[in-house]
Protein backbone atom coordinates (compact mmCIF):
# COMPACT_ATOMS: atom_id res chain seq x y z
CA UNK A 1 0.00 0.00 0.00
CA UNK A 2 2.41 2.42 1.07
CA UNK A 3 4.15 1.58 -2.01
CA UNK A 4 0.96 2.57 -4.35
CA UNK A 5 0.84 5.75 -2.45
CA UNK A 6 4.40 6.64 -3.56
CA UNK A 7 3.79 5.61 -7.10
CA UNK A 8 0.45 8.09 -6.95
CA UNK A 9 2.08 11.12 -5.44
CA UNK A 10 5.20 10.55 -7.80
CA UNK A 11 2.81 10.29 -10.83
CA UNK A 12 0.62 13.26 -9.65
CA UNK A 13 3.34 15.63 -8.47
CA UNK A 14 5.22 15.38 -12.09
CA UNK A 15 2.20 15.67 -14.48
CA UNK A 16 -0.37 18.27 -12.02
CA UNK A 17 1.27 21.21 -14.03
CA UNK A 18 1.19 19.77 -17.52
CA UNK A 19 -2.77 18.88 -16.92
CA UNK A 20 -3.55 22.57 -15.42
CA UNK A 21 -2.11 23.96 -18.38
CA UNK A 22 -4.10 21.65 -20.46
CA UNK A 23 -7.21 22.29 -18.83
CA UNK A 24 -6.39 26.29 -18.57
CA UNK A 25 -5.99 26.27 -22.95
CA UNK A 26 -9.67 24.65 -22.71
CA UNK A 27 -11.61 26.68 -19.77
CA UNK A 28 -9.55 30.11 -20.02
CA UNK A 29 -9.76 30.28 -16.11
CA UNK A 30 -6.41 29.16 -14.37
CA UNK A 31 -8.74 29.14 -11.43
CA UNK A 32 -11.42 26.81 -13.02
CA UNK A 33 -8.24 24.66 -14.61
CA UNK A 34 -6.52 23.70 -11.51
CA UNK A 35 -10.11 22.99 -9.92
CA UNK A 36 -11.12 20.40 -13.00
CA UNK A 37 -7.12 19.26 -12.26
CA UNK A 38 -8.05 18.14 -8.69
CA UNK A 39 -11.14 16.39 -9.90
CA UNK A 40 -9.79 14.28 -12.02
CA UNK A 41 -6.77 13.61 -9.93
CA UNK A 42 -9.24 12.40 -7.22
CA UNK A 43 -10.99 9.99 -9.61
CA UNK A 44 -7.80 8.92 -10.33
CA UNK A 45 -7.15 8.50 -6.90
CA UNK A 46 -10.07 6.90 -5.87
CA UNK A 47 -9.26 4.11 -8.92
CA UNK A 48 -5.61 3.81 -8.31
CA UNK A 49 -5.52 0.20 -8.08
CA UNK A 50 -6.96 -0.18 -11.21
CA UNK A 51 -4.96 2.74 -13.05
CA UNK A 52 -1.59 1.81 -11.92
CA UNK A 53 -1.47 -1.22 -13.87
CA UNK A 54 -2.12 1.16 -17.26
CA UNK A 55 0.86 1.60 -19.03
CA UNK A 56 0.43 5.53 -19.79
CA UNK A 57 -1.83 6.79 -16.29
CA UNK A 58 -1.39 10.15 -16.90
CA UNK A 59 -3.43 9.46 -20.45
CA UNK A 60 -6.50 8.74 -18.77
CA UNK A 61 -6.35 11.91 -16.03
CA UNK A 62 -5.97 13.76 -19.30
CA UNK A 63 -9.24 12.18 -20.85
CA UNK A 64 -11.08 12.98 -17.86
CA UNK A 65 -10.05 15.96 -16.92
CA UNK A 66 -11.04 17.45 -20.31
CA UNK A 67 -14.17 15.78 -20.60
CA UNK A 68 -14.56 17.70 -17.10
CA UNK A 69 -13.79 21.02 -18.76
CA UNK A 70 -15.84 20.58 -21.66
CA UNK A 71 -18.91 19.54 -19.81
CA UNK A 72 -18.14 22.27 -17.83
CA UNK A 73 -18.01 24.67 -20.75
CA UNK A 74 -21.11 23.21 -22.41
CA UNK A 75 -23.43 23.60 -19.11
CA UNK A 76 -22.09 27.16 -18.19
CA UNK A 77 -23.27 27.99 -21.62
CA UNK A 78 -26.84 26.43 -21.08
CA UNK A 79 -27.13 27.97 -18.01
CA UNK A 80 -25.72 31.43 -19.72
CA UNK A 81 -28.59 32.76 -21.32
CA UNK A 82 -31.01 31.91 -18.45
CA UNK A 83 -28.73 33.76 -15.73
CA UNK A 84 -27.70 36.88 -18.24
CA UNK A 85 -28.65 39.24 -15.27
CA UNK A 86 -27.03 37.05 -12.34
CA UNK A 87 -23.71 36.50 -14.63
CA UNK A 88 -23.43 40.04 -15.54
CA UNK A 89 -23.11 40.63 -11.95
CA UNK A 90 -20.55 38.47 -11.26
CA UNK A 91 -18.19 38.92 -14.18
CA UNK A 92 -15.01 40.81 -12.83
CA UNK A 93 -14.39 44.17 -14.21
CA UNK A 94 -10.87 43.26 -15.30
CA UNK A 95 -8.54 40.22 -15.18
CA UNK A 96 -8.06 39.00 -11.89
CA UNK A 97 -3.98 38.76 -10.75
CA UNK A 98 -4.47 34.21 -11.48
CA UNK A 99 -7.10 34.37 -13.97
CA UNK A 100 -5.58 36.47 -16.78
CA UNK A 101 -5.29 33.62 -19.63
CA UNK A 102 -8.23 34.68 -21.42
CA UNK A 103 -6.87 38.49 -22.11
CA UNK A 104 -3.61 37.43 -23.67
CA UNK A 105 -3.33 37.56 -27.07
CA UNK A 106 -3.46 33.59 -27.73
CA UNK A 107 -5.55 32.98 -24.59
CA UNK A 108 -8.18 35.16 -26.46
CA UNK A 109 -7.75 33.57 -29.98
CA UNK A 110 -8.11 30.30 -28.12
CA UNK A 111 -11.35 31.20 -26.47
CA UNK A 112 -12.76 31.98 -29.73
CA UNK A 113 -12.56 28.15 -31.07
CA UNK A 114 -14.89 26.13 -31.46
CA UNK A 115 -14.37 23.72 -28.59
CA UNK A 116 -13.50 20.37 -30.92
CA UNK A 117 -11.11 22.12 -32.37
CA UNK A 118 -9.38 23.92 -29.74
CA UNK A 119 -9.77 20.78 -27.97
CA UNK A 120 -7.28 19.05 -30.68
CA UNK A 121 -5.44 22.26 -31.20
CA UNK A 122 -4.73 21.79 -27.04
CA UNK A 123 -3.64 18.18 -26.82
CA UNK A 124 -1.74 18.86 -30.37
CA UNK A 125 0.53 22.35 -29.25
CA UNK A 126 0.27 22.30 -25.51
CA UNK A 127 0.33 18.34 -24.40
CA UNK A 128 2.50 17.90 -27.07
CA UNK A 129 0.65 14.99 -28.60
CA UNK A 130 1.18 13.76 -32.63
CA UNK A 131 -1.43 13.42 -34.47
CA UNK A 132 -2.33 9.65 -34.38
CA UNK A 133 -2.04 9.80 -30.68
CA UNK A 134 -4.87 12.15 -30.78
CA UNK A 135 -6.95 10.32 -32.60
CA UNK A 136 -7.10 7.44 -30.16
CA UNK A 137 -7.04 9.29 -27.39
CA UNK A 138 -10.48 11.09 -28.83
CA UNK A 139 -11.88 8.06 -30.48
CA UNK A 140 -11.49 10.48 -33.57
CA UNK A 141 -10.18 9.30 -37.95
CA UNK A 142 -6.64 10.49 -38.02
CA UNK A 143 -8.20 12.70 -41.34
CA UNK A 144 -10.73 14.35 -38.93
CA UNK A 145 -8.06 15.23 -36.48
CA UNK A 146 -5.97 17.11 -39.25
CA UNK A 147 -8.70 18.82 -40.56
CA UNK A 148 -9.92 20.15 -37.27
CA UNK A 149 -6.11 20.79 -36.76
CA UNK A 150 -5.72 22.63 -39.77
CA UNK A 151 -9.15 24.90 -39.14
CA UNK A 152 -8.17 25.67 -35.63
CA UNK A 153 -3.89 26.57 -37.00
CA UNK A 154 -6.00 28.73 -39.73
CA UNK A 155 -8.23 30.54 -36.94
CA UNK A 156 -4.97 31.16 -34.61
CA UNK A 157 -2.33 32.79 -37.11
CA UNK A 158 -5.45 34.74 -38.29
CA UNK A 159 -6.19 36.40 -34.87
CA UNK A 160 -2.86 36.39 -33.92
CA UNK A 161 -1.60 38.17 -36.97
CA UNK A 162 -4.32 40.59 -37.29
CA UNK A 163 -3.33 41.61 -33.62
CA UNK A 164 -0.10 42.09 -33.90
CA UNK A 165 -0.93 44.14 -37.25
CA UNK A 166 -3.11 46.01 -35.14
CA UNK A 167 -0.51 46.90 -32.40
CA UNK A 168 1.96 47.81 -34.75
CA UNK B 1 3.12 32.36 -39.04
CA UNK B 2 5.23 29.06 -39.26
CA UNK B 3 4.21 26.03 -37.09
CA UNK B 4 7.33 26.58 -34.93
CA UNK B 5 6.24 30.01 -34.40
CA UNK B 6 2.97 29.60 -33.15
CA UNK B 7 4.80 25.91 -30.91
CA UNK B 8 6.84 28.83 -29.30
CA UNK B 9 3.90 30.85 -28.43
CA UNK B 10 2.29 27.87 -26.68
CA UNK B 11 5.37 27.34 -24.90
CA UNK B 12 5.96 30.62 -23.35
CA UNK B 13 1.88 30.35 -22.47
CA UNK B 14 2.19 27.31 -20.70
CA UNK B 15 5.78 27.54 -18.97
CA UNK B 16 4.07 29.21 -15.85
CA UNK B 17 0.93 27.18 -16.02
CA UNK B 18 2.80 23.60 -16.03
CA UNK B 19 5.31 24.99 -12.94
CA UNK B 20 1.36 25.37 -10.60
CA UNK B 21 2.26 23.03 -7.57
CA UNK B 22 -0.08 20.77 -6.87
CA UNK B 23 -1.83 20.85 -3.68
CA UNK B 24 -1.21 17.73 -0.87
CA UNK B 25 -2.80 14.78 -1.63
CA UNK B 26 -4.89 15.12 1.29
CA UNK B 27 -7.33 17.56 -0.87
CA UNK B 28 -7.54 14.91 -3.11
CA UNK B 29 -8.88 12.69 -0.67
CA UNK B 30 -11.31 15.05 0.75
CA UNK B 31 -12.45 15.49 -2.76
CA UNK B 32 -13.10 11.59 -2.45
CA UNK B 33 -15.20 11.98 0.50
CA UNK B 34 -17.16 14.71 -1.43
CA UNK B 35 -17.95 12.58 -4.15
CA UNK B 36 -18.74 9.75 -2.48
CA UNK B 37 -21.63 11.63 -1.32
CA UNK B 38 -22.84 12.53 -4.61
CA UNK B 39 -22.28 8.99 -5.40
CA UNK B 40 -24.79 7.88 -2.81
CA UNK B 41 -27.12 10.69 -3.56
CA UNK B 42 -26.96 9.21 -7.17
CA UNK B 43 -27.54 5.16 -5.57
CA UNK B 44 -30.23 6.47 -3.50
CA UNK B 45 -32.18 6.36 -6.81
CA UNK B 46 -31.00 3.32 -7.99
CA UNK B 47 -32.35 2.01 -4.66
CA UNK B 48 -35.53 3.74 -6.34
CA UNK B 49 -35.44 2.12 -9.19
CA UNK B 50 -34.84 -1.38 -7.43
CA UNK B 51 -37.62 -0.81 -4.83
CA UNK B 52 -40.52 0.34 -7.19
CA UNK B 53 -39.26 -2.46 -9.95
CA UNK B 54 -39.23 -5.01 -7.31
CA UNK B 55 -43.19 -4.17 -6.04
CA UNK B 56 -44.13 -3.83 -9.39
CA UNK B 57 -43.17 -7.66 -10.11
CA UNK B 58 -45.52 -7.89 -7.52
CA UNK B 59 -48.07 -6.26 -8.00
CA UNK B 60 -48.53 -7.87 -11.92
CA UNK B 61 -47.62 -11.03 -10.08
CA UNK B 62 -44.49 -11.98 -11.79
CA UNK B 63 -43.02 -12.92 -7.87
CA UNK B 64 -45.03 -14.98 -5.60
CA UNK B 65 -48.76 -13.41 -5.83
CA UNK B 66 -50.56 -15.84 -7.61
CA UNK B 67 -52.48 -14.14 -9.93
CA UNK B 68 -51.06 -13.99 -13.59
CA UNK B 69 -48.48 -11.97 -14.89
CA UNK B 70 -49.33 -9.48 -17.41
CA UNK B 71 -47.40 -9.44 -21.10
CA UNK B 72 -43.83 -9.41 -21.38
CA UNK B 73 -42.72 -6.43 -22.71
CA UNK B 74 -40.06 -6.58 -26.13
CA UNK B 75 -37.60 -3.77 -25.59
CA UNK B 76 -37.48 -2.37 -29.41
CA UNK B 77 -34.13 -4.06 -31.02
CA UNK B 78 -33.70 -6.18 -27.96
CA UNK B 79 -33.08 -9.39 -28.09
CA UNK B 80 -34.25 -10.24 -24.18
CA UNK B 81 -37.69 -9.66 -22.82
CA UNK B 82 -38.18 -7.07 -19.70
CA UNK B 83 -40.15 -8.21 -17.13
CA UNK B 84 -43.64 -8.20 -17.35
CA UNK B 85 -45.19 -5.14 -15.69
CA UNK B 86 -43.96 -1.49 -17.04
CA UNK B 87 -40.90 -0.20 -15.21
CA UNK B 88 -40.46 3.73 -14.84
CA UNK B 89 -37.95 5.83 -14.55
CA UNK B 90 -37.73 9.37 -13.28
CA UNK B 91 -35.04 11.40 -15.58
CA UNK B 92 -34.06 15.04 -14.64
CA UNK B 93 -33.21 17.02 -17.41
CA UNK B 94 -30.09 17.81 -15.81
CA UNK B 95 -28.12 18.86 -12.65
CA UNK B 96 -28.63 21.88 -10.99
CA UNK B 97 -26.80 24.08 -8.15
CA UNK B 98 -28.18 24.46 -5.15
CA UNK B 99 -25.51 26.84 -3.95
CA UNK B 100 -23.28 28.78 -5.82
CA UNK B 101 -24.18 29.80 -9.86
CA UNK B 102 -27.91 28.37 -9.93
CA UNK B 103 -28.68 27.56 -13.57
CA UNK B 104 -32.14 27.87 -14.65
CA UNK B 105 -35.50 25.12 -13.64
CA UNK B 106 -35.17 22.11 -15.66
CA UNK B 107 -38.09 20.10 -16.68
CA UNK B 108 -38.19 16.43 -15.44
CA UNK B 109 -39.11 13.54 -17.87
CA UNK B 110 -41.16 10.01 -16.14
CA UNK B 111 -40.17 7.23 -18.70
CA UNK B 112 -40.66 3.88 -19.70
CA UNK B 113 -37.33 2.39 -18.12
CA UNK B 114 -37.68 -0.64 -20.65
CA UNK B 115 -38.51 1.28 -24.04
CA UNK B 116 -37.37 5.35 -22.86
CA UNK B 117 -40.70 6.36 -24.41
CA UNK B 118 -41.54 9.66 -22.49
CA UNK B 119 -44.87 9.37 -20.42
CA UNK B 120 -44.91 13.09 -18.95
CA UNK B 121 -42.95 16.23 -18.87
CA UNK B 122 -42.99 17.39 -15.24
CA UNK B 123 -41.94 20.82 -13.91
CA UNK B 124 -41.26 21.39 -10.56
CA UNK B 125 -44.17 22.31 -8.17
CA UNK B 126 -42.26 25.64 -6.97
CA UNK B 127 -41.25 27.80 -10.02
CA UNK B 128 -37.50 28.62 -10.66
CA UNK B 129 -35.94 25.43 -9.20
CA UNK B 130 -35.74 21.78 -10.43
CA UNK B 131 -36.29 18.51 -8.77
CA UNK B 132 -32.85 17.86 -6.61
CA UNK B 133 -34.10 14.37 -5.40
CA UNK B 134 -36.07 11.28 -6.29
CA UNK B 135 -37.57 7.87 -5.16
CA UNK B 136 -40.11 5.62 -6.05
CA UNK B 137 -42.27 3.53 -3.96
CA UNK B 138 -42.62 -0.05 -4.83
CA UNK B 139 -45.60 -1.16 -5.92
CA UNK B 140 -47.52 1.86 -5.96
CA UNK B 141 -46.24 3.09 -8.71
CA UNK B 142 -45.37 6.18 -7.38
CA UNK B 143 -42.73 8.69 -7.45
CA UNK B 144 -41.95 11.32 -4.76
CA UNK B 145 -39.63 14.06 -5.99
CA UNK B 146 -37.89 16.79 -4.07
CA UNK B 147 -37.18 20.06 -4.76
CA UNK B 148 -35.31 23.08 -2.52
CA UNK B 149 -35.53 26.98 -2.97
CA UNK B 150 -32.87 29.06 -3.13
CA UNK B 151 -33.80 29.47 0.62
CA UNK B 152 -33.16 26.40 1.58
CA UNK B 153 -36.65 25.76 1.56
CA UNK B 154 -37.59 21.68 1.12
CA UNK B 155 -41.06 20.51 -0.68
CA UNK B 156 -42.11 17.50 -1.53
CA UNK B 157 -44.34 16.72 -4.44
CA UNK B 158 -45.29 13.19 -5.81
CA UNK B 159 -46.79 11.38 -8.75
CA UNK B 160 -48.60 8.25 -9.15
CA UNK B 161 -48.88 6.23 -12.27
CA UNK B 162 -52.83 4.17 -12.76
CA UNK B 163 -53.53 0.93 -13.61
CA UNK B 164 -53.59 2.08 -17.43
CA UNK B 165 -49.91 3.15 -17.00
CA UNK B 166 -50.75 6.86 -17.12
CA UNK B 167 -49.41 9.48 -14.85
CA UNK B 168 -51.83 11.44 -12.75
CA UNK B 169 -50.98 15.23 -11.92
CA UNK B 170 -48.21 16.03 -9.81
CA UNK B 171 -49.20 17.21 -6.17
CA UNK B 172 -47.45 19.26 -3.37
CA UNK B 173 -47.30 16.48 -0.38
CA UNK B 174 -45.80 17.06 3.18
CA UNK B 175 -45.83 21.10 4.02
CA UNK B 176 -43.23 23.14 2.87
CA UNK B 177 -39.96 22.18 5.45
CA UNK B 178 -37.15 24.60 6.57
CA UNK B 179 -34.16 23.52 6.08
CA UNK B 180 -31.09 24.81 7.75
CA UNK B 181 -28.68 26.71 5.30
CA UNK B 182 -26.29 25.01 3.71
CA UNK B 183 -28.52 21.72 3.63
CA UNK B 184 -29.15 19.85 1.10
CA UNK B 185 -31.17 16.47 0.22
CA UNK B 186 -28.90 13.82 -0.58
CA UNK B 187 -30.89 10.83 -0.53
CA UNK B 188 -34.48 10.08 -0.54
CA UNK B 189 -36.86 6.74 0.23
CA UNK B 190 -40.74 5.83 0.09
CA UNK B 191 -42.07 2.56 1.55
CA UNK B 192 -43.96 0.35 -0.36
CA UNK B 193 -47.57 1.45 0.86
CA UNK B 194 -46.05 4.94 0.47
CA UNK B 195 -46.92 5.77 3.93
CA UNK B 196 -43.36 7.10 5.00
CA UNK B 197 -41.23 9.37 3.59
CA UNK B 198 -37.41 9.32 4.59
CA UNK B 199 -34.58 11.31 3.26
CA UNK B 200 -30.93 12.27 4.43
CA UNK B 201 -29.48 15.63 4.35
CA UNK B 202 -26.09 16.48 4.14
CA UNK B 203 -23.54 19.82 4.46
CA UNK B 204 -23.07 21.26 1.00
CA UNK B 205 -21.07 23.62 -1.39
CA UNK B 206 -20.74 24.95 -4.59
CA UNK B 207 -19.75 21.39 -5.64
CA UNK B 208 -22.61 19.57 -3.55
CA UNK B 209 -22.72 17.61 -0.95
CA UNK B 210 -19.94 17.86 1.49
CA UNK B 211 -20.59 15.86 4.31
CA UNK B 212 -19.17 14.80 7.19
CA UNK B 213 -22.59 15.87 9.06
CA UNK B 214 -25.88 15.89 7.87
CA UNK B 215 -29.22 14.20 9.17
CA UNK B 216 -31.72 11.67 8.73
CA UNK B 217 -35.46 12.30 8.86
CA UNK B 218 -38.89 10.58 8.27
CA UNK B 219 -42.21 11.77 8.23
CA UNK B 220 -45.33 9.87 7.40
CA UNK B 221 -47.04 11.17 4.48
CA UNK B 222 -50.30 10.51 4.90
CA UNK B 223 -50.54 12.73 8.60
CA UNK B 224 -47.30 15.10 6.85
CA UNK B 225 -46.17 14.15 11.13
CA UNK B 226 -42.61 13.93 11.66
CA UNK B 227 -41.39 10.51 12.74
CA UNK B 228 -37.94 11.15 13.63
CA UNK B 229 -35.19 13.27 12.98
CA UNK B 230 -31.84 12.22 13.97
CA UNK B 231 -27.82 13.67 13.32
CA UNK B 232 -25.46 11.39 11.11
CA UNK B 233 -21.87 11.58 10.49
CA UNK B 234 -20.65 10.07 7.53
CA UNK B 235 -17.06 10.25 5.27
CA UNK B 236 -18.06 7.88 2.55
CA UNK B 237 -21.77 8.45 2.38
CA UNK B 238 -25.03 7.52 3.94
CA UNK B 239 -28.02 6.16 1.81
CA UNK B 240 -31.72 4.39 3.06
CA UNK B 241 -34.36 2.37 1.98
CA UNK B 242 -36.91 0.67 2.70
CA UNK B 243 -36.89 -3.51 3.39
CA UNK B 244 -39.93 -5.28 2.85
CA UNK B 245 -43.46 -4.01 2.40
CA UNK B 246 -43.82 -2.11 5.92
CA UNK B 247 -41.81 0.26 7.83
CA UNK B 248 -38.33 -1.02 8.28
CA UNK B 249 -36.04 1.44 7.38
CA UNK B 250 -32.34 0.20 6.62
CA UNK B 251 -30.16 2.74 7.03
CA UNK B 252 -26.18 2.61 5.57
CA UNK B 253 -23.49 5.16 7.03
CA UNK B 254 -20.36 4.95 5.64
CA UNK B 255 -17.47 6.21 7.03
CA UNK B 256 -13.83 5.88 6.16
CA UNK B 257 -13.56 3.37 9.05
CA UNK B 258 -16.14 1.21 8.86
CA UNK B 259 -19.72 0.63 7.30
CA UNK B 260 -22.46 0.72 9.51
CA UNK B 261 -26.11 -0.50 8.51
CA UNK B 262 -28.83 0.11 10.74
CA UNK B 263 -32.32 -0.96 10.75
CA UNK B 264 -35.52 1.45 12.22
CA UNK B 265 -38.82 0.69 12.95
CA UNK B 266 -40.92 3.75 11.78
CA UNK B 267 -44.19 2.37 12.81
CA UNK B 268 -44.50 5.18 15.38
CA UNK B 269 -42.56 8.54 15.77
CA UNK B 270 -39.64 9.08 18.33
CA UNK B 271 -38.57 11.99 20.41
CA UNK B 272 -36.83 14.58 19.47
CA UNK B 273 -33.14 14.36 20.44
CA UNK B 274 -33.23 10.84 20.55
CA UNK B 275 -30.09 8.99 18.97
CA UNK B 276 -30.28 6.62 15.98
CA UNK B 277 -28.14 3.82 17.52
CA UNK B 278 -30.43 3.91 20.33
CA UNK B 279 -33.47 4.11 17.82
CA UNK B 280 -32.35 0.86 15.80
CA UNK B 281 -30.80 -2.12 15.61
CA UNK B 282 -27.67 -3.55 13.47
CA UNK B 283 -28.78 -5.06 10.37
CA UNK B 284 -26.46 -7.79 8.68
CA UNK B 285 -23.15 -9.80 9.99
CA UNK B 286 -21.83 -7.00 11.53
CA UNK B 287 -19.59 -7.21 8.71
CA UNK B 288 -17.78 -4.14 7.28
CA UNK B 289 -20.58 -2.61 5.01
CA UNK B 290 -18.57 0.46 4.13
CA UNK B 291 -18.68 -0.15 0.41
CA UNK B 292 -22.60 -0.31 0.56
CA UNK B 293 -23.55 3.63 1.79
CA UNK B 294 -22.44 3.68 -2.19
CA UNK B 295 -24.62 0.45 -2.81
CA UNK B 296 -28.01 -1.03 -2.02
CA UNK B 297 -29.75 -4.12 -1.17
CA UNK B 298 -32.38 -6.48 -2.52
CA UNK B 299 -36.20 -5.47 -1.40
CA UNK B 300 -36.12 -8.52 1.24
CA UNK B 301 -32.51 -7.66 2.74
CA UNK B 302 -31.18 -11.24 1.96
CA UNK B 303 -28.32 -9.43 -0.87
CA UNK B 304 -26.07 -6.44 -0.44
CA UNK B 305 -24.69 -4.98 -4.26
CA UNK B 306 -22.06 -2.65 -4.91
CA UNK B 307 -19.45 -2.17 -7.44
CA UNK B 308 -15.77 -2.89 -7.22
CA UNK B 309 -12.92 -4.66 -9.15
CA UNK B 310 -9.52 -5.19 -10.16
CA UNK B 311 -8.28 -3.18 -13.18
CA UNK B 312 -9.86 -3.07 -16.39
CA UNK B 313 -13.08 -4.13 -15.22
CA UNK B 314 -16.09 -3.55 -12.55
CA UNK B 315 -17.55 -6.04 -11.03
CA UNK B 316 -20.94 -6.27 -9.88
CA UNK B 317 -20.09 -7.66 -5.70
CA UNK B 318 -23.01 -9.60 -3.91
CA UNK B 319 -22.78 -9.93 -0.25
CA UNK B 320 -24.98 -11.71 1.83
CA UNK B 321 -26.34 -9.47 4.82
CA UNK B 322 -26.58 -12.66 6.65
CA UNK B 323 -22.78 -13.98 6.86
CA UNK B 324 -21.23 -10.39 5.53
CA UNK B 325 -19.25 -13.02 2.63
CA UNK B 326 -19.24 -12.42 -0.94
CA UNK B 327 -21.54 -14.65 -2.41
CA UNK B 328 -20.53 -13.95 -6.33
CA UNK B 329 -18.70 -11.28 -8.53
CA UNK B 330 -20.37 -10.95 -11.93
CA UNK B 331 -18.44 -8.55 -14.13
CA UNK B 332 -20.54 -6.11 -15.60
CA UNK B 333 -18.48 -3.97 -18.04
CA UNK B 334 -14.88 -1.85 -18.18
CA UNK B 335 -13.27 0.17 -16.24
CA UNK B 336 -13.58 3.00 -18.33
CA UNK B 337 -17.15 3.38 -18.26
CA UNK B 338 -17.40 4.60 -14.88
CA UNK B 339 -16.22 7.77 -15.89
CA UNK B 340 -18.06 8.06 -19.38
CA UNK B 341 -21.27 9.77 -20.12
CA UNK B 342 -23.79 6.23 -19.22
CA UNK B 343 -24.50 5.07 -15.85
CA UNK B 344 -22.39 2.09 -14.27
CA UNK B 345 -24.28 -0.05 -12.03
CA UNK B 346 -27.27 -1.73 -11.01
CA UNK B 347 -30.41 -0.90 -12.84
CA UNK B 348 -33.32 -3.16 -11.28
CA UNK B 349 -33.31 -6.43 -9.48
CA UNK B 350 -35.89 -8.55 -8.53
CA UNK B 351 -36.96 -8.85 -4.81
CA UNK B 352 -34.69 -11.23 -4.21
CA UNK B 353 -31.55 -10.28 -6.00
CA UNK B 354 -31.68 -13.40 -8.06
CA UNK B 355 -32.40 -11.61 -11.05
CA UNK B 356 -30.91 -8.47 -12.21
CA UNK B 357 -30.80 -5.73 -15.08
CA UNK B 358 -27.23 -4.25 -15.39
CA UNK B 359 -25.62 -1.30 -16.99
CA UNK B 360 -21.87 -0.24 -17.26
CA UNK B 361 -20.98 2.46 -20.17
CA UNK B 362 -23.03 0.98 -23.16
CA UNK B 363 -22.79 -2.68 -22.37
CA UNK B 364 -26.32 -4.10 -20.59
CA UNK B 365 -26.86 -7.44 -19.03
CA UNK B 366 -29.82 -9.42 -17.59
CA UNK B 367 -28.03 -11.97 -15.08
CA UNK B 368 -30.18 -14.78 -13.89
CA UNK B 369 -28.82 -16.79 -10.63
CA UNK B 370 -25.18 -15.45 -11.87
CA UNK B 371 -24.94 -16.20 -15.41
CA UNK B 372 -24.91 -13.13 -17.25
CA UNK B 373 -26.51 -12.74 -20.54
CA UNK B 374 -25.93 -9.35 -22.86
CA UNK B 375 -29.17 -7.73 -23.35
CA UNK B 376 -30.12 -4.15 -25.41
CA UNK B 377 -32.80 -2.07 -23.75
CA UNK B 378 -34.18 0.77 -26.25
CA UNK B 379 -32.10 3.17 -24.33
CA UNK B 380 -29.11 4.13 -22.08
CA UNK B 381 -29.76 5.30 -18.70
CA UNK B 382 -27.00 8.56 -18.54
CA UNK B 383 -24.62 9.66 -15.80
CA UNK B 384 -23.67 13.17 -14.89
CA UNK B 385 -19.61 13.58 -14.88
CA UNK B 386 -20.20 17.45 -14.46
CA UNK B 387 -17.71 18.60 -11.57
CA UNK B 388 -19.83 21.23 -9.59
CA UNK B 389 -23.20 19.87 -10.28
CA UNK B 390 -24.82 19.28 -7.30
CA UNK B 391 -27.34 17.11 -6.15
CA UNK B 392 -29.74 15.47 -8.80
CA UNK B 393 -31.46 12.50 -9.73
CA UNK B 394 -31.71 10.88 -12.93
Amino acid sequence: VRHDDQFFEEFYFASYGRTVALVAAITGSRHEAEDVAQEAYARALARWSRLRGYDLPEAWVRKVALRIAIDSRRRLRRNLAATVRLAAQRLPAGPEPADDLKYTPLGVALLGLPLPEREVIVLHYVADLPVHVIARESGLPVGTVKTRLAAGRRHLERCLTSRSEGVA
Amino acid sequence: MQDYELRDQFEQWAEPLRATRAPAVAALRSRIRRRAARTAAATGFAVAVVGLMAGLLVAVGWVGSGKPGGPALQAQGSAYPAPPGQPYVFVNSSATFINGWPGPATPAELKNAATGKVLKVLWPVHRGVSFSAAAAAAGDRLFVLAQQDSDGTLSFAEIRIGASGKPGALRQVLPDLPAPPGMEVVNMAVNAPATRLSFTTAASNSYGPSGPSGSLVVYNLQTGTLIGSWPVAFDVGASSQFLGYGNNLLASIGTLERGRNLLVDTTTAFPPGSSLLADSRPFGAGADFANLAAGAFSQDGNIGMYEGGPAGRVLLVEVSAASGKVVRNIPIGPSSAVNGPYFCGVLWASANGHELWTQCGTRQLAIVGGHATQIRLAWLLPTNTTSGASVFAW
